[in-house]
């Protein structure tokens, strides 16, 4: 029998509520694997198993009694872990916190749960989710299951590894500069970034509050789509299904398609032509000039953040990692004058995005990097000058969405040379997801490349 | 880095945000200062020549969030 891990989170889901698979027994395999495989992924914090096994257990029989929480009964899920679940600690991936013990819980999390979701444990993350590549000072670092000595991404690494490695069907990531987008696109699962303001950030770790936005990353957009069902309210998975044909998407005639590295352009040329076949029509879009807006991105998010950890700044500096402290220290030397002016051009930007590309098209095609996905080695604090280079390329093509709070899908579009997936990009309008999730849909049903598991995700 | 430059950035985290620096955060800072703001300078000069006026004066920062959530700013 296949492995259920194997499954989407929709087939599990809906196979549990058929009656022809347990949630005990899909919890006990997700345990089982994430044992087994944490030694080297080292993608998971903490693992709940026994309460997530009784869970299960109560789920069963309430099913079997003919009841159902929702429409995510009885699987397996694990966040990153900056999701307060009232009671039960969330480190933050930092020494500072932990401990930490919070007393609230996330209304995203709640809301899952309140669907029959089971929370098995606690996902690795940057510190403080600051950090695109999966490397923790404290925690160590989380490895690619697709190759153990790339990084996974980040700063919602455990989420980005854990969903690839079938070790859960969903996870919750954050995104304030690409930290859902990145992890997506380098372990090949599917990650929603959705437009600022969808997702609640309440009794979730803050970093910016301007920017700080929710994202769950799955295996498929049909799942991701499900997902936000339980999380808005609103319904998106069943718009999920119908032809793309007549679509249009834009191609930015700048700035994202600059200096592409071969095995990325080759790739996206590749997923063009498929959704082409689909009916999609494809249009240059000249974009609003995008280079100074990865500057004024940190212009708004690192003195937010700096604000938040200033006390600690202060008292405990030797408590952070040497690059987290330094991209604190960013913020303390941006001036109110020039953190206000950046959230005035925020707006600015906003509205030339729309007036321009995104009126002229359903949504903006484009790379999720231009690299492939890097080693350790390369953006290893011991590279030195090498590193900082490395690490600004990651995020020159997620952190301006970030800025324009626009939303932006990542799924899987191929695989490089050695093996690593490749992501593409979707962005779309002010609450375009329903629109972003049907291509990504249709460009799943037709490839099938988000279903090719990687080597580190053994069928048991 | 000249001197005098670490030397402001240190003063200015100490005596600004009660924080003392070793010399690579001191370094890290002056640098930071000068680029972000001088990105942000260039981003509002460019924007206000688009709309030819002075200063970005009539941009309210709610008009963001009334944007993206499709309410008429």
């Amino acid at each position: 029998m296949t492995d259920a891990r194997h499954l989407t989170l929709c087939e599990a889901a809906d196979a549990i509520a058929r009656g022809t698979l347990t949630s005990e027994s899909l919890v006990a395999q997700c345990i089982e694997a994430a044992k087994a495989l944490n030694p080297r992924l080292n993608a998971v914090i903490a693992l709940e198993a026994d309460a997530a096994l009784a869970r299960a257990r109560d789920l069963d029989r309430e099913r079997a009694a003919g009841r159902s929480r929702g429409p995510l009964h009885g699987v397996p899920l694990a966040h990153k872990d900056m999701y307060y679940r009232a009671g039960k600690v969330s480190s933050c991936g930092s020494k500072i916190r932990r401990n930490f013990v919070p007393k609230i819980t996330s209304s995203l999390v709640a809301r899952l749960e309140s669907a029959g979701a089971v929370t098995i444990g606690r996902l690795h993350m940057a510190e403080f989710a600051m950090g695109p590549t999966g490397h923790n000072a404290h925690f160590g670092r989380c490895r690619n299951p697709w190759d153990e000595s790339r990084i996974t991404g980040g700063s919602s690494s455990g989420s980005g590894a854990a969903v690839a490695a079938r070790l859960v069907f969903a996870s919750l990531g954050s995104d304030t500069g690409g930290s859902v987008r990145l992890p997506a696109a380098m372990c090949g699962v599917v990650g929603l970034k959705p437009t600022q303001g969808l997702l609640a950030t309440d009794g979730m770790m803050g970093l910016s509050e301007s920017l700080d936005c929710p994202g769950p990353l799955a295996r498929s957009s049909r799942d991701i789509a499900r997902l936000l069902d339980v999380m808005t309210g609103r319904p998106h998975e069943a718009a999920l299904d119908g032809s793309i044909a007549g679509l249009v998407l834009g191609v930015p005639t700048s700035f994202y398609w600059d200096d592409l590295a071969a095995p990325v352009a080759h790739c996206l040329d590749r997923a063009r032509r498929v959704l082409e076949g689909l009916g999609a029509r494809f249009v240059d879009v000249a974009i609003p000039e995008h280079g100074e807006l990865a500057d004024l991105a940190d212009a708004v998010w690192t003195p937010e953040a700096a604000a938040l950890h200033l006390p600690w700044l202060r008292t405990r500096p030797g408590d952070y990692g040497a690059q987290v402290r330094a991209r604190l220290t960013h913020g303390l030397a941006i001036s109110a004058t020039a953190y206000l002016r950046a959230r005035q051009l925020r707006t600015l930007a906003l509205e030339a995005m729309l007036a321009g590309p995104l009126s002229a098209c359903d949504a903006l095609f484009v790379p999720v990097m231009r690299s492939t996905v890097p080693t350790d080695a390369a953006t290893d604090i011991a590279a030195g000058t090498a590193m900082r280079k490395v690490l600004a390329e990651i995020a020159a093509l997620t952190r301006p969405l970030s800025y324009l709070g626009l939303p932006g899908l990542v799924t899987p579009a191929g695989f490089d040379p050695a093996g690593l997936p490749i992501g593409l990009q979707l962005i779309g309008r002010p609450l375009g997801e329903p629109t972003l999730l049907r291509i990504a849909n249709a460009f799943e049903q037709e490839t099938r490349i988000v279903a090719q598991a990687p080597p580190a995700s053994p069928v048991t | 880095m000249p001197a005098s430059s670490n030397t402001f950035a240190r003063d200015w985290l100490r005596l600004t945000q009660g924080i003392d620096p070793d010399d690579d955060m001191a370094a890290r800072t002056d640098a930071l200062i000068r680029s972000s703001h001088a990105a942000v300078d260039r981003a509002a000069d460019k924007a206000c020549a688009r709309q030819g006026s002075e200063t970005l004066f009539d941009v309210r920062m709610e008009r963001f969030a009334s944007i993206l959530a499709g309410r008429n700013p």
